[in-house]
């Protein structure tokens, strides 16, 4: 199945380069060239989710840079779940971090609006813990403890998603994952049970949704 | 776990009583046995059964491993117990079918009776 997914997500890959290779007359910004800003911006929904004391809180920024219609893209994030069990509590606390590159294929928008395909790896450091009541026949019931204090997880993911220039330096965008090949280590304890940055590792694809806002920095003032 | 004969038949076994380490109790049965569901302690790795029978009396050692995973928040933490193996025994042959234990799951142990 890993395989598989390895095989469709390059495929996917590859399309896009195609089509953004194709897409556009000679003369767009079709190649790379040189920045002229850098744009950063943060995830409202997680931090809605941790103003709501959701199970999972945390926060995330991002940024990327233009380079004619690509932009490669760095991500930074927290992310900490503290999820009630029927027979227990799981909790987890790590960072984590994606580079990439964004595709844009609205080349002739004079805000350089942008509706973007692209490509993400991941990684993640962090700590989990469960404890929970077993209840075997005959012998007992057991109180369990058991951690992961330092389990690291790598993933890749493709992206899709708008950037809209709002007001001066001030964007909005959203961005969707489909994240996959979630691989771990550290984790002797228990297999890992959520993994920051990307989520559920055992749902095989997982997705993700960001709704962010941007504050871009012109290098150049025109 | 069940009892077979020479030639892979499930047979009744008379046992009087079954001693199992870590538990303060013999269990008895009822009437013989054909199969027989192991309880297990999630907190150790190994078990030594003793099974009365009669005049005679026969052990059966295996380790196993203790596996926990996080279903869901619905299921909670499961222990799965697997990598069941024979250590030692007094029986005349014993085979794990399955080294997965699940209550469930079969028969794990067979164990030839002469």
């Amino acid at each position: 199945m890993a395989a598989s997914m390895l095989r469709s997500g390059w495929s996917s890959l590859l399309l896009l380069v195609t089509l953004a290779a194709y897409s556009q007359p000679a003369d767009s910004l079709r190649g790379f060239r040189k920045p002229t800003g850098l744009r950063v911006g943060t995830d409202l929904i997680a931090l809605g989710k941790t103003i709501a004391r959701v199970p999972l809180t945390g926060w995330e920024l991002n940024a990327d840079i233009d380079l004619g219609r690509f932009y490669p893209v760095v991500e930074l994030g927290s992310w900490k779940r503290k999820q009630p069990l029927v027979n227990g509590m799981y909790t987890n606390s790590g960072r984590y971090a994606r580079i990439g590159m964004d595709i844009n294929f609205l080349l002739k928008d004079p805000d350089k609006n942008m509706f973007f395909i692209g490509f993400r790896y991941g990684r993640a450091s962090y700590s989990e813990q469960v404890s929970y009541t077993l209840t075997p026949d005959l012998f007992p019931v057991v109180q369990q403890t058991l951690s992961n204090a330092g389990a690291r997880a790598g993933w890749a993911e493709l992206t899709t998603g708008l950037r809209v220039k709002v007001w001066r330096g001030f964007w909005m965008g959203y961005t969707a994952r489909m994240k996959f090949l979630p691989h771990t280590s550290g984790t002797s304890a228990f297999d890992s049970y959520d993994i920051p940055g990307y989520g559920l590792p055992f749902k095989g694809l997982y997705w993700g949704f960001n709704y962010q806002v941007f504050w871009r920095v012109p290098f150049e003032r025109h | 776990m069940g009892f077979y004969n020479t030639s892979g038949t499930l047979v009744t076994v008379a046992v009087d009583s079954i001693a199992i380490s870590g538990l303060n109790a013999y269990l008895i049965p009822e009437t013989g046995l054909q199969t027989f569901q192991l309880p297990l302690n999630p907190q150790a790795t190994e078990v030594l059964i003793t099974f009365y029978m009669g005049t005679q009396m026969h052990t059966l050692a295996l380790t196993y491993q203790v596996e926990t995973q996080v279903v869901s928040k619905d299921c909670g933490a499961l222990a799965y117990l697997n990598d069941l193996q024979l250590t030692t025994t007094t029986f005349a042959q014993v085979t794990i079918s399955n080294p997965r234990l699940t209550t469930n799951g079969g028969i794990n142990v067979k164990i030839r009776m002469e």
